[in-house]
């Protein structure tokens, strides 16, 4: 068994006061204050509510320990965000954001992030994003 | 459309793999458009490892004259999973050209 040694420096984390479902319940809340309180809990200080944005919330075993992590993908239609969190010594991390808004397309909104078994352990992310140029 | 692989380890989340899959290219000051497409696959072999293998079609289309035929360039490579260094690498031409040339029924898609 090799033990890794990764050469390319990991995604920022950060730690969030909140879990990832309970941001969900949220997100998905009819009220503007709850709405604006998960956005915010994610890192996202709005000045006005956007309306209920779609949220798709799973459940995954991302690593080799037995502990599920969460991924959140936040949609308004415009824009997608994505969160990967991961419980460590009790509290919830974010591990990995992304987003997906140059050129968004919802047909193409339903492949930015997919799950793939690739690799020993676990599950693999794919992230598809358009990155500037022109529009393909 | 640019596409990047990530994998959990303990508790820090790695790109794995990055490349273009799909990219068109047509900038007022240049001769040529360019239209890239790569089609990605994704092998596991219990005794030589994994594989992602990469064909790209490149389309090239002068701009002048008006009726300049396109023409097509095919290229295939491929990337092996380097678990002591936690991505995909480049894999030697030889053997890529083997992995590129043989078509495996446990071979799939990236979608």
């Amino acid at each position: 068994m090799v033990t890794p040694k990764p050469v390319v420096k990991p995604e920022p984390a950060r730690c969030v006061s909140a879990d990832p479902l309970r941001i969900c319940q949220l997100l998905l809340s009819t009220s503007t204050p709850d709405r604006l309180r998960g956005h915010g809990l994610l890192g996202k200080q709005l000045d006005r509510d956007m309306g209920s944005p779609e949220v798709l919330y799973r459940s995954v075993n991302l690593d080799a320990d037995d502990e599920s992590e969460s991924i959140l993908v936040i949609s308004d239609g415009r824009t997608s965000a994505a969160y990967v969190f991961d419980r460590q010594s009790g509290a919830w991390w974010i591990v990995g954001e992304f987003g997906y808004s140059w050129h968004w397309h919802a047909e193409q909104a339903e492949r930015f992030i997919t799950l793939k078994p690739l690799v020993s352990d676990g599950m693999d992310i794919l992230v598809r994003v358009q990155e500037g140029g022109t529009n393909v | 459309m640019d596409l990047s692989i990530y994998h959990l380890l303990n508790g820090r989340l790695y790109r794995t793999f990055q490349t273009a899959e799909a990219h068109f290219y047509d900038a007022f000051d240049t001769k040529v458009s360019v239209d890239e497409r790569a089609e990605i696959e994704f092998e596991s072999q219990s005794d030589a490892g994994t594989f992602l293998i990469f064909r790209r079609r490149t389309g090239t289309r002068p701009k002048e004259p008006p009726d300049a035929k396109a023409t097509a360039k095919r290229s295939c490579a491929a990337w092996r999973w380097n678990p002591a260094q936690f991505r995909f690498v480049t894999e030697p031409t030889a053997n890529a050209r083997t992995l590129c040339a043989s078509q495996s029924l446990t071979r799939s898609r990236l979608q």
